[in-house]
């Protein structure tokens, strides 16, 4: 028969992207890892998921990169060799059994283990992921475009030219009555080897595999690559980067085209959960709403960033 | 200027929406067990039982090739769910109050052998619920 997770407990209140997490930890370790996202006081109720974690001394930390993750209805287990997680996404809650060095390792519960929580848990209480960065500054700005055009380069070089950083990668969208929030984690900025010839900061550092097995650099936003951040902002334009096309400049995407895009990024869900699909089509329809345009750039992020900001100075 | 917006949906990484159109109706200790996977060889394997019971268990097996072995063996419950992980790298999630079990296992296995290993398990473990959340 089973034993039951003990958690112990050591109990905190994060927050992420605006959630309010309540973490159960026997282990101080863990709870110093996210003492940054810890808040003092949050409203009755408010909860927006939880994680329980047991440490079993016994274990071995497990290779990150090797993850296996299965999902059927409304549950999601992700092993990493014997350190298991499991999501419910009808209790909304995170459990698992790792090692005590797992329970130290910052990096695995910045880069990998809260923005997972968040994209599979988030859609049930209204938090949705898309694949966008986001940036404050002359505008709030929503940059999507496929893998690989080149988001986080050119989020970053608006960032050096005096936006914040809000996301690189993926965003969380909520809704509330004051209008749209696009919400960031405080996961590193993910860049691809080639950054290093754009920013100086990077020259130094040695790309590294990432979780999805790319090489790249994974740093962070403040104190390595020197950038204003900012939790959230309101997003009023989305820029569609396209990188390598003709003929170069902007273009006025219509709702119907941001529309399809979007759909087409979120990730199937399981049939259990119209609700979650329903508040999904809506943040959509909200998102298509937003003045879009197409933005095909050549030269260095540099020279984008400047375009794009001049653009949106002048046009919009 | 066209305008190539369209995004490639990514793939089913987590093999959620795999077809498991195999299925069998089983009994144990009195509680019908209802088994739907994908592995085709399962149904001929498999010893029919008549059922009787109003209990019902939903338990959907599905084999893949990318899993491997050689997993620590735990079992361990928290809330209603109690996750079970076998040697062979069947990985079991088990929702008691709703009566769902979910197992993810490798290829070199079969569903047949996973529900012989298992069965008895998944019965007691939702036959206990809700009493045994109180220990």
């Amino acid at each position: 028969m089973h034993t039951v997770l003990a958690t112990g407990p050591r109990t905190s209140m994060l927050q992420i992207a605006e959630a309010a997490v309540l973490l159960r930890c026997d282990s101080a370790d863990l709870h110093r890892v996210l003492e940054g996202e810890s808040i003092e006081h949050v409203a009755v109720g408010a909860c927006a998921f939880t994680i329980d974690v047991e440490i079993d001394r016994g274990l071995r930390a497990g290779q990150k990169s090797s993850a296996v993750f299965r999902a059927r209805n409304h549950m999601v287990v992700a092993m990493f060799g014997d350190e298991i997680f499991t999501f419910d996404l009808r209790r909304r809650k995170v459990c698992a059994r790792i090692s005590a060095e797992t329970a130290q390792a910052a990096e695995f519960w910045r880069k990998l283990l809260i923005p997972i929580a968040l994209g599979l848990l988030g859609p049930t209480f209204g938090l949705i992921p898309v694949h966008a960065a986001a940036l404050a500054g002359r505008k709030g700005l929503l940059l999507v475009g496929n893998s690989g055009a080149g988001k986080s380069t050119l989020s970053v070089a608006l960032a050096k030219r005096g936006w914040s950083l809000v996301s690189d990668d993926w965003t969380y969208m909520s809704s509330t009555s004051e209008g749209l929030f696009a919400h960031g984690v405080s996961a590193p900025v993910k860049l691809l080897p080639d950054a290093a010839q754009h920013f100086a900061e990077l020259r130094d550092l040695n790309p590294e595999t990432s979780f999805n097995g790319e090489l790249a650099f994974e740093v962070d936003a403040r104190s390595v690559l020197k950038l204003h951040t900012e939790p959230h902002v309101q997003p009023e334009v989305v820029v569609f980067i396209s990188p390598n096309e003709q003929p170069l400049g902007f273009q006025k995407l219509e709702r119907e085209v941001m529309r399809r895009y979007f759909s087409g990024s979120l990730e199937r869900l399981p049939a259990q959960f119209p609700g979650v699909e329903l508040r999904r089509s809506t943040m959509i329809e909200s998102l298509s709403m937003i003045p879009a345009y197409k933005f095909v750039y050549a030269g260095t992020p540099a020279q984008g960033a400047a375009q794009l900001d001049e653009y949106l100075k002048g046009t919009i | 200027l066209k305008i190539e917006t369209e995004y490639i949906a990514p793939p089913d990484l987590m093999n959620r929406f795999v077809d498991t159109p195999v299925y069998a109706r089983l009994v144990h200790n009195g509680v019908g067990v209802d088994v739907h996977t994908n592995d085709a060889s399962f149904a001929s394997e498999i010893d029919l039982m008549r059922d009787e019971s109003d209990e019902k268990i939903d338990w959907t097996i599905i084999l893949d090739d990318t899993l491997a072995g050689l997993f620590t063996q735990q079992t361990f419950r928290a809330d209603a769910v109690v996750t079970i992980v076998l040697k062979t790298g069947a990985i079991t999630l088990l929702d008691c109050e709703s009566r769902e079990a979910f197992t993810f296992a490798p290829r070199s296995i079969s569903a047949s052998q996973v529900v012989s290993e298992l069965l008895a398990v998944v019965t007691e473990e939702c036959l206990a619920f809700p009493i045994n959340r109180l220990c």
